[in-house]
């Protein structure tokens, strides 16, 4: 860092004019630049986030009638009793964990395998493995969630699924365990793309360490617990985390496409209902303060990030 | 610096592109082509796929294209009040839900008049028009008629073993059911898992929905009342109505949670349901490939859900004068005919009901015309959500988490509680 | 694999989906895709796409690339805070913004075109394009873009032509990363539009879950024919796809 201020002193004196106006040049462009991209964000997200919180405290439902009128804090009062966001919250949450527990779990053991089966192989043969699993991986993750939702509801489909064909039952999985469907069509989509991050953070591990440890008489799973994890912790962690604030905010399409809701409102999760409540129901007073909740949710979840993130140096 | 200039070459495509999109999509048609096109709002079902089959020869009358959009329905629902709410003129007649939409779009919809812009003679002939009417305005011209009816293992029904251990267990003869009651001890009798079931009720949100609102109607309620302004979720028939759909339920299928009538359909024709109520559309397709498995009966009970796709054409459709082109032809003779026939659904009008040839295709004509004075619809104005509370709230009373009785008490007292009919 | 089997359903007839769930069709039906262009307009769609995705492209490079370099290489008073904005703003839920946006979309006259599911992706996209290119600046060269400011050239200049064509990995990344988040949006399209003429192919293969019917051959079909596009370009960008990935953390 200082080596870049001391640069920049330098060439302050340079051919350029003096030095206050190249400092004023500096920053104008550093605000040009990043000026446009701002207004963006600023008019699209920033602007619709106040506009959501000042709605929220008004009532404006189209079929009822054109008018917005002013609401108090009745939209959060409901919000606060509402069985249903309760409800949906509780879901997104139970989502969440289990979704993030398979894919780090599925995603640590099979990275930790594939990683031990390349380093051990043949130099070619590890090079070509890698490239084909890494082929398997990008089939999920460019898929479209919308297409992968498909894919999952006809395989879990009771009278032509392959599933219940194979198992010779006539289960109607998105009916009688529908999150665990919806997280299964999700873990599907997401797991490989935490397996390729730890494969990588796990090949990056010296492998003179791996020697170190042989030497001394380590087994398989005693490289594991303590060469392997240790290592690869800061990775692990700012992963997991990245991945619980995804699936908490952005899970929507494969529920919407696969049980809409589930049965009843077993798998309603919460974006889900900030949908409905706008769109189904017209109800957009409610729906804002689906949304701001959402949204502080969110800005909570970010801070945190960020925390962990400074903490652990990826 | 060949990536400088290619970066600004292909930055130039998209935006090219991007204005032409706006001027083209996100304009209404063009005043100079506004004679040629008519565009119709309607949702995926097999009237709307008669509708589609026989536009061509509006097209070759009117020479006016048809442009039929299919939509799927849960997106349905929105685009109405997009078009009938917040005139977003995309549309130029938009079809509504006879049975859950008419309250709103009586109130509050922003649509024409159609007594003054049909004429006379055509609108004479259009039967229960005063379902569409309020306060002097015709808001909407149904496509068809259609309603729910009672559909049964004839075959079961007539077989000598099966009749005598019914009356054995219950006393009396095996035949259609003319009570709630009677209905029951069938069902329960044919309740044989895992290879038959006795009943079907469509899980799905709002076919479960409907499913309430054949028992509710059947037992003479409603659920709100427009000359009081009040719901009426906890009456005595609601409480009934729920009692029974909980009963039901219990005898039906694995896997109908996720399920509508429609997959009910299939499972009657598979031989895995052995009674259930759905809209009499079905009995045409039971006719051509089951006709001695399946038999018909009216509902038991006293009032039938309206079941019908309206035509209105919206305050702000770009091209009224196609629109009203487009509705009389739906309303015309030659059309009702063709789709009576072809759907099996009733037709609007009271001549061609008298058509011979169309009594003769729609066998049981006889039972329909019975129902007929029955029809009943929804009496309030915001349906979607009231359904989904109506799905939740007898989700409750399946699960155990409160009696039907309580379930519907939490529906008036709880969760709608402050809420009115017309809003 | 999933998708395998949505390739082998799409070339069977719904009977035959049926009657033998396992067996691999008796004959191909591409009537099931041809029925997506007949049936489901998804040539208009195809179109939607196309241009939802360019659009978004375009506006994630350009502002995105040039935030980035904005905050690389010309910090001024308040972007490290901004930047701490950023994280948090990835974070956000797109249903929660979808709300605001339509009503104010609604106002513009702008629901209904490509247009606002053009704004509304790109503005949920843009953080994580400002996220993961910015580091790439940060590892250019100085000396380069130092010997350009020497030569005369403008700030803006050096950027446009020095650090542009040098970052350009990181920018396809972006590209890569922007396009399949376009191409494969679902909320923005269902929410704001309406008729056909501005519905994309994610929506289009939505409606053929009527609700009355499942058409689960075009279904099939429509989703191999959605999938095509990102799979085909992922694979031939591969490298720019690894590198996004372990820089999106």
């Amino acid at each position: 860092m200082s080596s870049r201020r001391q640069v920049r002193g330098d060439r302050s004196r340079g051919p350029a004019a003096g030095f206050l106006t190249w400092n004023r040049r500096v920053q104008l462009t550093g605000l040009g630049l990043t000026l446009p991209a701002l207004v963006f964000a600023f008019a699209l997200m920033v602007y619709p986030v106040a506009n959501v919180v000042f709605l929220s405290f008004h009532q404006y439902s189209p079929l009822r009638s054109a008018q917005t009128t002013d609401a108090g804090i009745s939209n959060y009062a409901w919000l606060a009793a509402s069985d249903i966001v309760r409800h949906s919250i509780g879901v997104t949450v139970v989502f969440t964990v289990v979704s993030v527990a398979i894919e780090m779990g599925v995603g640590l053991v099979l990275a930790t395998l594939l990683a031990k089966l390349v380093v051990e192989s043949r130099q070619l043969f590890g090079r070509v493995l890698s490239r084909a699993l890494l082929s398997c991986f990008i089939v999920p993750f460019a898929a479209p969630p919308i297409a992968g939702a498909i894919a999952w509801k006809m395989l879990l489909h009771p009278q032509f699924g392959p599933v219940d064909a194979i198992l010779r039952s006539d289960i109607a999985w998105f009916s009688q365990f529908p999150l665990a469907s919806v997280i299964a069509a999700d873990a599907w989509k997401t797991t490989p793309f935490v397996l390729f991050l730890l494969f990588a953070a796990i090949l990056s591990i010296d492998p003179d360490q791996y020697e170190a440890a042989r030497l001394d008489g380590a087994n398989g799973w005693q490289e594991f617990r303590f060469l392997t994890l240790p290592s690869i912790m800061p990775v692990l962690a700012v992963v997991a985390a990245f991945r619980a604030v995804d699936a908490f905010t952005k899970i929507f399409d494969v529920v919407f496409v696969t049980t809409g809701g589930g049965p009843g409102n077993d798998t309603q999760v919460f974006p889900l209902l900030i949908w409905r409540t706008a769109f189904d129901f017209l109800n957009f007073g409610q729906a804002s303060a689906l949304a701001v909740v959402a949204v502080l949710v969110s800005a909570a979840l970010g801070a945190a990030l960020l925390a962990v993130r400074r903490l652990s140096p990826a | 610096m060949r990536l400088g200039i290619g970066v600004k070459l292909l930055s130039l495509l998209p935006a090219v592109a991007l204005l032409a999109t706006a001027c083209s999509s996100g304009a209404t048609t063009p005043p100079g082509s506004s004679g040629k096109v008519v565009r119709v709002l309607a949702v995926a079902g097999p009237e709307t796929d008669a509708l589609i089959k026989f536009a061509p020869d509006f097209e070759k009358s009117t020479g006016i294209t048809a442009s039929i959009e299919q939509v799927a329905r849960p997106l349905w629902g929105q685009r109405k009040v997009r078009e009938l709410i917040e005139n977003a003129g995309l549309y130029d007649v938009v079809m509504t839900g006879g049975g859950d939409d008419n309250l709103w779009v009586k109130y509050k919809g922003h649509v024409k008049d159609l007594s003054k812009l049909l004429s006379a003679d055509q609108l004479d002939q259009v039967i229960l028009k005063d379902k569409f009417t309020y306060n002097g305005k015709l808001v909407g011209i149904p496509q068809y008629y259609n309603f729910p009816m009672l559909f049964y293992r004839k075959d079961l029904f007539n077989n000598p073993t099966e009749q005598a251990n019914f009356k054995a267990k219950y006393g009396h003869e095996l035949a259609p059911p003319t009570s709630y009651d009677e209905m029951y001890q069938i069902a329960e009798f044919f309740n044989r898992p895992p290879n038959m079931y006795g009943f079907f009720v469509g899980g799905v949100d709002w076919s479960v929905y409907l499913d309430d609102t054949y028992f509710v109607y059947g037992l003479g309620g409603n659920y709100g009342d427009p000359s009081s302004n009040q719901l009426t979720l906890n009456s005595p028939q609601q409480k009934q109505a729920m009692n029974w759909l909980v009963k039901f339920s219990k005898l039906n299928p694995p896997g109908w949670q996720t399920e509508n009538f429609f997959d009910g359909d299939q499972l009657v024709q598979n031989g895995k349901v052995a009674m259930y109520q759905n809209w009499f559309y079905i009995w045409k397709t039971f006719q051509q490939k089951l006709p001695d498995k399946i038999g018909m009966a009216p509902l038991a009970g006293k009032g039938a859900h309206l079941g019908a796709f309206v035509a209105t054409i919206p305050d702000a459709a770009p091209n009224p004068g196609a629109a009203v082109k487009f509705i009389q032809w739906m309303m015309s003779a030659a059309y009702q005919k063709q789709q009576a026939i072809e759907t099996g659904d009733l037709p609007i009008r009271k001549d061609v009901l008298q058509d011979p040839e169309v009594r003769k295709a729609l066998v049981g004509i006889e039972q329909f015309e019975k129902v007929l004075p029955n029809l009943q619809y929804n009496q309030t104005t915001w349906v979607g959500e009231l359904s989904a509370g109506v799905s939740e709230a007898i989700a409750k009373a399946l699960k155990g988490d409160l009696s039907p009785d309580a379930a519907a008490d939490w529906l008036q007292n709880e969760k709608f509680k402050g809420r009115k009919a017309i809003e | 694999m999933p998708i395998l089997w949505m390739v082998i359903g799409s070339l069977k007839t719904e009977t035959e989906l049926f009657s033998s769930p396992l067996a691999l069709p008796a004959a191909p039906a591409w009537a099931n895709y041809a029925s997506l262009f007949q049936q489901f307009h998804f040539g208009i769609a195809t179109l939607n796409s196309v241009e939802i995705s360019l659009g978004v492209v375009v506006i994630s490079v350009l502002l995105g690339g040039m935030a980035a370099y904005g905050f690389s290489r010309y910090p001024f008073r308040g972007s490290r805070l901004l930047l701490s904005g950023l994280l948090i703003t990835r974070m956000v839920t797109p249903a929660a913004l979808v709300v605001p946006l339509y009503l104010i979309m609604n106002a513009l006259g702008l629901l209904n075109n490509v247009i606002s599911i053009i704004l509304g992706v790109g503005v949920l996209n843009l953080p994580l394009v400002v996220w993961i290119l910015r580091p790439f600046f940060d590892a250019l060269p100085r000396e380069v873009e130092e010997a350009g400011l020497l030569d005369g050239l403008s700030p803006f200049g050096v950027f446009w032509r020095i650090a542009v064509p040098l970052a350009a990995p990181g920018l396809l990344t972006v590209a890569l990363l922007s396009f399949i988040a376009a191409w494969t949006d679902l909320l923005f399209p269902i929410s704001f539009s309406t008729t056909v003429d501005a519905t994309p192919l994610t929506a289009q293969l939505l409606q053929m879950q009527t609700g009355y019917k499942i058409y689960w051959g075009s279904l099939m079909a429509g989703g191999i024919y959605l999938t095509l596009p990102t799979l085909v370009v992922s694979f031939a960008l591969q490298k720019y796809l690894v590198r996004g990935m372990r820089l999106g953390y």
